[in-house]
């Protein structure tokens, strides 16, 4: 069970970060949401590429052994591109969502939706 | 609907609970483990690697003459991918500078707790201020620290490029660049255009072969220098354009994050809303 806790993990985050973006309707707590998702995904890529016992891909700190056991190199070079780009993002939907509210006093979707009455 | 949508839910949960009992398990990557393992001493052998992340462990310290594999798939392997999350990177602030354009652009701007020029900021003690000073050049020597060992140690130009972004966050909430709004946006957004300016010049020097190709590698002198395979020391001159190409992208992702942190902040303060619309 140990094995594929990680995995299990992922799962969860990524299933609480799509409920997240279908049931709320405050535009903060989706942003919040997106960001749960991506910490869900980096999380899959990291624990995808990981060795038991292995060290980090880097050769300046390696014991001098004959045998090195190292991580694979890249899916941290690929989380390494989504955390910028998750920040970038991050940054701006929550800049819309500053100009939303100064536009419209609310942020709450289905009243800028012009939805008044929803079940 | 709302029932419609919890069985989607449902249904998706119990497929990629499905899909990870057929993955490896945590732990036990593919390909074979053991970096060294039947090595020649030095030459470019592919026999027996059966992943593309062996090759890059095995041949990326020989082909890229640099110790952190990472950096080298980063810069080097894919350095085209970097390229474009660098553009996205770039677009991003455009377009927050562009949704706040008439804001910025107005001159009557009173934002929240900024004194009027040539007064100390009152809101703040001197210990706040002075003591932000004195940690804002750490945290940028920390910074300089990361991008410029990026090629031999844990670090490259977006971690260090972050950590330097850290600290104009640590200068603002002391007001000491708060009064000059329009030439911190200057200043910043020149030198990010530069340091995209300078990446895509680097992956234009090497043109004749490939773009972005890494031509500094293979002088083996200066920044081509040939470093023993396997554990070393490592060299701050060496790995080819990939300590050059980790300073760029330093200097863009520190100006970058900075100018959307300043530009935030700024909107975050004023109070008079109806200059946003």
């Amino acid at each position: 069970m140990s094995a594929i806790v990680l995995y299990v993990t992922f799962i969860l985050l990524l299933t609480i970060g799509i409920i997240a973006l279908l049931f709320k309707r405050n535009l903060i707590k989706i942003v919040l949401a997106f960001n749960i998702l991506d910490s869900g995904i980096n999380l899959f890529f990291i624990a995808l590429g990981y060795r038991e016992n292995a060290m980090a891909p880097i050769f300046t700190p390696a014991p001098l052994d004959s045998v090195i056991t190292m991580v694979l190199p890249t899916p941290q070079a690929l989380i390494l591109t989504n955390i910028v780009i998750g920040f970038a993002t991050t940054a701006l939907m929550l800049g819309v969502s500053v100009l939303t509210y100064r536009n419209n006093n609310t942020l709450d979707t289905r009243k800028l939706r012009g939805v008044e009455e929803y079940d | 609907m709302r029932l419609l949508s919890v069985v989607a839910i449902v249904i998706l949960f119990g497929f990629l609970f499905v899909g990870i009992l057929h993955l490896h398990p945590v732990g036990e990557a593919l390909g074979n483990s053991e970096v060294l393992q039947g090595r020649p001493e030095l030459g470019i052998d592919i026999n027996g690697v059966s992943t593309m992340d062996d090759y890059f462990l095995r041949n990326g310290q020989i082909e890229t003459k640099s110790n952190n594999i990472v950096a080298s798939v980063v810069f080097d392997y894919r350095g085209f991918d970097t390229l474009g999350e660098a553009t996205v990177l770039f677009i991003v602030v455009s377009s927050i500078s562009m949704l706040f354009f008439t804001f910025l652009k107005s001159k009557s701007i009173v934002s929240a707790g900024v004194p009027p020029a040539g007064q100390f900021p009152k809101i703040e003690s001197r210990v706040i201020t002075f003591g932000s000073f004195i940690m804002y050049i750490m945290i940028l020597s920390f910074g300089v620290y990361l991008v410029v060992h990026g090629h031999i140690s844990p670090g490259g130009g977006f971690q260090g490029g972050s950590v330097m972004a850290s600290a104009t966050a640590l200068l603002l909430i002391s007001f000491l660049i708060t009064r000059h709004m329009q030439r911190t946006r200057k200043i910043f957004s020149f030198f990010e255009s530069l340091g995209l300016t300078i990446f895509i010049g680097l992956g234009f020097a090497g043109i004749t072969i490939s773009f972005l190709y890494n031509f500094l590698a293979h002088t083996s002198t200066g920044f081509g220098r040939i470093i023993a395979f396997g554990p070393n020391q490592g060299y701050l001159i060496s790995a080819g354009i990939l300590p050059l190409l980790s300073l760029a992208v330093g200097i863009e992702v520190f100006f970058g994050l900075s100018l959307i942190v300043v530009t935030l902040f700024h909107v975050s303060g004023v109070k008079d809303t109806n200059s946003l619309r």
